[in-house]
């Protein structure tokens, strides 16, 4: 069934409040409102408001709550309505959920559901991506879908799973994406990236939005000859290294892309483990393509300037082929 | 604030007056001025970048 990426995260969360009565929704506008996205339109009608909570304006509360009702045998779904806010919740995050099970063996099965990234020009704190700052805490898991297949079939296997994950929903994807979803009960395991597309020059390794980026640069360098692989991790952590190395080990040559800023991103950490693992498979330096490392700019021409995109990796692209 | 004999209405009305001309000065400016150019993306990051 056609479908966007926010109706794919949408179906998935339905789909598991159908199948289990533990699944319940929590945070600001997502009842009578239908979220500031509309991701949970219709849920309060059809499940009620035990199941579908309207909360303060206070992320530390509606995270806190979720990792009580989670210690107590429920699987909340929190929303926070911009990924940027997560920050007031990040205790409660890092130093309690991410911690439960190391500590004295609870499981915190909970989901917290989180709109990020740029190019809707929302400035500062409405455009981060702050993906990173989680992959470092051990304990958390996250997910970064970029298609609307892997949207419900990731938002599913997060539900089911009995870890914290954080799910990072690009809000610039929710209409821009329709594609062909599965109406059935699939789900599309944590922890697999996907090859999206064959290559031979190079291997470039990206998720969330900047798939479409990869996709676009991949185009064009194919019509220079260049032939680029794209691997999609899907998950952030567990990271699939397998298949990240194994593009790595078949084109020798790899560009890292995230939208997210330099220092400290996922791309220095894909870096170190290409460079510790498979050394002697490359022929050149891994290369990264990122923001810069400055706030999200709210002015149009400087946030189109701080966003990677695809003439970018492109010329970095064609660079390092010819290295 | 008028119980109170904090203010006077003409008081307020004036204050009032003097947001709206202000907030409307600096729409017009800010409409009025051009983008900024991409090579001030890394400024203003640290005092000095």
């Amino acid at each position: 069934m056609l479908m966007t990426y926010l109706e794919a995260v949408r179906r998935g969360i339905w789909e598991e409040m159908e199948r289990d009565p533990n699944v319940f929704l929590l945070g600001e506008d997502i009842g009578v409102y239908g979220g500031a996205f509309k991701v949970t339109a219709g849920m309060l009608d059809h499940f009620g408001e035990a199941r579908v909570i309207d909360t303060p304006i206070s992320e530390s509360a509606i995270v806190g709550a979720a990792i009580g009702a989670s210690l107590m045998g429920l699987r909340p779904v929190a929303e926070i309505q911009f990924a940027d806010f997560i920050t007031c919740a990040y205790d409660q995050i890092v130093n309690f959920a991410a911690k439960c099970r190391y500590r004295w063996g609870a499981a915190v099965p909970m989901v917290i559901r989180a709109p990020s990234g740029g190019g809707i020009h929302g400035g500062p704190f409405h455009s981060q991506n702050p993906e990173a700052w989680f992959a470092h805490t051990p304990g958390l898991k996250v997910v970064t879908p970029a298609t609307a297949h892997d949207a419900k079939g990731l938002i599913k296997s997060a539900i089911r799973d009995n870890d914290p994950v954080l799910f990072f929903e690009h809000k610039a994807l929710y209409r821009r994406i329709k594609e062909d979803v599965p109406e059935d009960d699939f789900t599309v395991p944590l922890g697999k990236a996907a090859v999206v597309r064959e290559g031979r020059n190079l291997s470039i390794i990206t998720y969330g939005a900047m798939l479409y980026v990869a996709r676009e640069a991949a185009e064009t360098l194919a019509r220079e000859g260049i032939s680029a692989e794209i691997v999609d991790l899907r998950t952030l952590v567990p990271l699939d290294d397998q298949t990240v190395l194994e593009s790595v080990k078949k084109t020798s040559k790899v560009l890292l892309l995230h939208e997210d800023t330099l220092t400290g991103g996922m791309g220095a950490e894909l870096a170190a483990r290409i460079s510790e693992k498979v050394f002697e498979y490359l022929d050149g330096p891994i290369v990264r393509v990122t923001a810069p490392d400055t706030p999200v700019p709210y002015s149009p021409p400087l946030e189109e300037a701080f966003l990677p995109n695809a003439a970018k990796v492109a010329e970095r692209a064609r660079w390092l082929t010819h290295y | 604030m008028l119980q109170n004999h904090w203010a006077k209405q003409d008081d307020i009305e004036q204050l009032h007056a003097d947001i709206r001309r202000e907030v409307d000065e600096a729409v017009e400016w800010a409409e009025n001025s051009p983008f900024p150019d991409p090579s001030e993306l890394l400024d203003n990051v640290y005092e000095r970048s």
